[in-house]
């Protein structure tokens, strides 16, 4: 569970993220929106505990996210970043036992590269574990970070997932097997899921809760289906409300 | 040759372990029969057999304690050392091209080697020797701790401005050894201009003893970092979430590869490429994976040492070619291949 208290972010005299409150709970996704530049990667590298915010506090399961160990805060929340460049010939496989590299504890690699397997089967990649990452699809790559993201998170219960446009390079079918897989973590293992997105369609039919942000503030907040609105859309985004599809 | 390592892949996919093992075993047979090889040639011939026999004349044995083998282990760990400290900053930068060299760890040492020639007189005897050893590697060690300052500027340790520090760095040195070699008089231009072409020869016990117990405590904590080397791949950031701490990451692998390259440039001068061509070598037929890159990287850099420096001292006897040369020559064009073949493979 993660709880963002009045976040303001400042880098030099412009002001990124403005007062901004949120609350992750466990067995919920929550999605954020907002045009270009509105603050949401920040906000999530905030959340991630990854930059600092110059005003507010971020807290992981009622702790201060600065006060927890790097490998204890990774076995804890995993996050999913937009565009990872490689350019090194790893393959599928390799990557997604990545994320079980710097987890306190010793774990053999057998073991890792078991899980790593399970996840990519997750991900419906384990096809491609032995290809090198560089020879794959747009989608096919991000498909295979968050296999590793996932491994990072294994056996964990009420961790937190973080992921920022985890859509972009994907087709509609492996969207929406994305947020199903979402979906039974949070019902199976009380995961707490926050997630940039674009598309308010899809926004509104997987996520329970949705925060609208512009200019670093918060629009809106609320249940998807309340914030989502025609009228609340054509506001944030300055577009008539008839090109509002949702 | 490809097919080969695609099999080994294959057949021990789930037994990474054992593949490593074989993969080493291997490439330290290769270093054995380099060093074999290049015991026995030279303006002496000896014969491996009585040399393993034990059945040498008193002459011969003298030439093998006092001149050969000395010289063969410092090749093994000048080339070693290049060849880790490579691999490390391959891996510090994420791009398989860059090296030592890039980020004016060498250039510091080749400063402070050219002060110590020229400001401090003639160096002749161990003193010297070791005059110039701490020389380069306080060199080193100062320009990777002005770099690593400097890259900590923008308030994080990036390595975009690393790497422009570095490019910096080495424009500063580079002026300042050319200055330096302006102000020498004959004698002491020589002695730089061979040390900067990179030579293995006046090889003692003494530099094989103290190059040795640096690189290898090096080795160590390379070979310990490896799995942390891999996930840095992914970037700072997402190897900051996975759980690595970064800034430590880094700091151990600035310091661990100034040490090696220190060691190595003042023994033997500057001696190119093999920083840069080992560990691509051996990327390109076994992988990335940084558990067998360090590792190996030193085995084959070591061995690829030996074997060039055997040719620079024979190839034109009864004199001897600066080793630096022999390896920009036959590595600059061979990289040049590697990058052409890579750039025609991709889509």
């Amino acid at each position: 569970m993660i709880d963002a208290l009045s976040l303001s972010h400042a880098v030099g005299s412009k002001t990124i993220l403005d007062q901004v409150s949120l609350q992750a709970r466990p067995g919920e996704i929550l999605s954020i929106l907002g045009p270009n530049g509105a603050g949401k990667s920040t906000l999530l590298k905030c959340l991630a505990g990854y930059i600092r915010p110059t005003r507010g506090q971020v807290r992981l399961d009622g702790r201060p996210i600065q006060d927890i160990d790097l490998s204890e805060l990774a076995r804890r929340r995993a996050v999913l970043t937009q565009q990872i460049a490689l350019n090194f010939p790893f393959t599928a496989l390799e990557i997604a036992a990545m994320g079980r590299t710097a987890l306190a504890g010793n774990e053999p690699p057998s073991n890792a590269l078991a899980i790593a397997r399970e996840a990519l089967s997750l991900t419906e990649v384990s096809h491609l574990a032995d290809r090198p990452i560089s020879s794959l699809s747009g989608g096919e790559q991000q498909r295979v970070h968050m296999a590793r993201v996932l491994a990072q998170l294994w056996g964990q219960e009420s961790a937190c997932l973080l992921l920022d446009e985890p859509t972009s390079a994907l087709d509609l079918k492996h969207q929406f097997r994305l947020f199903d897989l979402c979906r039974s973590l949070c019902d199976k293992r009380g995961f707490a899921v926050v997630v940039i997105l674009h598309d308010l369609a899809l926004a509104r039919r997987v996520s329970d809760q949705t925060l609208l942000l512009r200019g670093g503030q918060a629009f809106a907040c609320g249940s998807s289906a309340s914030v989502i609105t025609p009228q609340a859309i054509s506001d944030l985004y300055e577009i008539h409300s008839s090109q509002v599809m949702i | 040759m490809t097919t080969l390592t695609r099999r080994l892949t294959v057949t021990f996919q789930d037994k990474p372990e054992q593949r490593l093992r074989i993969i080493l075993g291997g490439l330290g047979c290769l270093l054995f029969m380099a060093g074999a090889l290049s015991v026995t040639v030279g303006a002496l011939s000896l014969d491996l057999a009585q040399i393993l026999s034990g059945s040498l004349t008193e002459f011969d044995q003298s030439v093998l304690f006092s001149i050969r083998l000395p010289r063969i282990l410092l090749a093994a760990t000048v080339g070693a050392a290049l060849g880790i400290s490579g691999a490390a900053m391959q891996g510090l930068f994420r791009n398989p091209l860059a090296d030592p060299a890039l980020i004016g760890i060498t250039g510091g040492a080749a400063l402070a080697v050219a002060c110590v020639i020229v400001l401090a007189g003639t160096v002749s005897g161990y003193l010297g020797l070791y005059g110039l050893g701490i020389a380069a590697f306080v060199g080193g060690i100062a320009s990777s701790m002005v770099i690593m300052r400097i890259a900590r500027f923008s308030g994080t340790f990036s390595v975009t401005h690393m790497l422009l520090a570095g490019i910096a760095i080495n424009a500063v040195t580079f002026a300042g050894t050319g200055f330096l070699t302006f102000l020498s008089d004959d004698q002491q231009l020589r002695a730089l201009s061979f040390w900067t072409m990179g030579s293995l020869g006046g090889a003692l016990w003494e530099p094989v003893l103290v190059c040795l117990t640096i690189v290898i405590p090096c080795l160590f904590v390379l070979i310990r970092k490896s799995r942390d080397l891999n996930l840095l791949l992914l970037g700072e950031e997402n190897a900051t979430y996975a759980g690595l701490d970064t800034h430590r990451l880094k700091r151990a692998i600035v310091i661990t590869a100034s040490l090696c390259v220190g060691a190595a440039v003042a023994v033997s001068g500057i001696i190119g490429f093999i920083g840069l061509v080992v560990p691509h070598l051996i990327r390109l037929l076994f992988g990335s994976d940084h558990k067998l890159l360090i590792p190996a990287s030193a085995l084959f850099g070591a061995s690829l040492l030996v074997l060039a420096d055997t040719v620079a001292r024979t190839v034109v006897a009864p004199t001897e070619m600066p080793v630096g040369i022999l390896t920009s020559l036959v590595g600059g064009p061979f990289f040049l291949w590697l990058l052409v073949k890579q750039s025609r493979l991709k889509p």
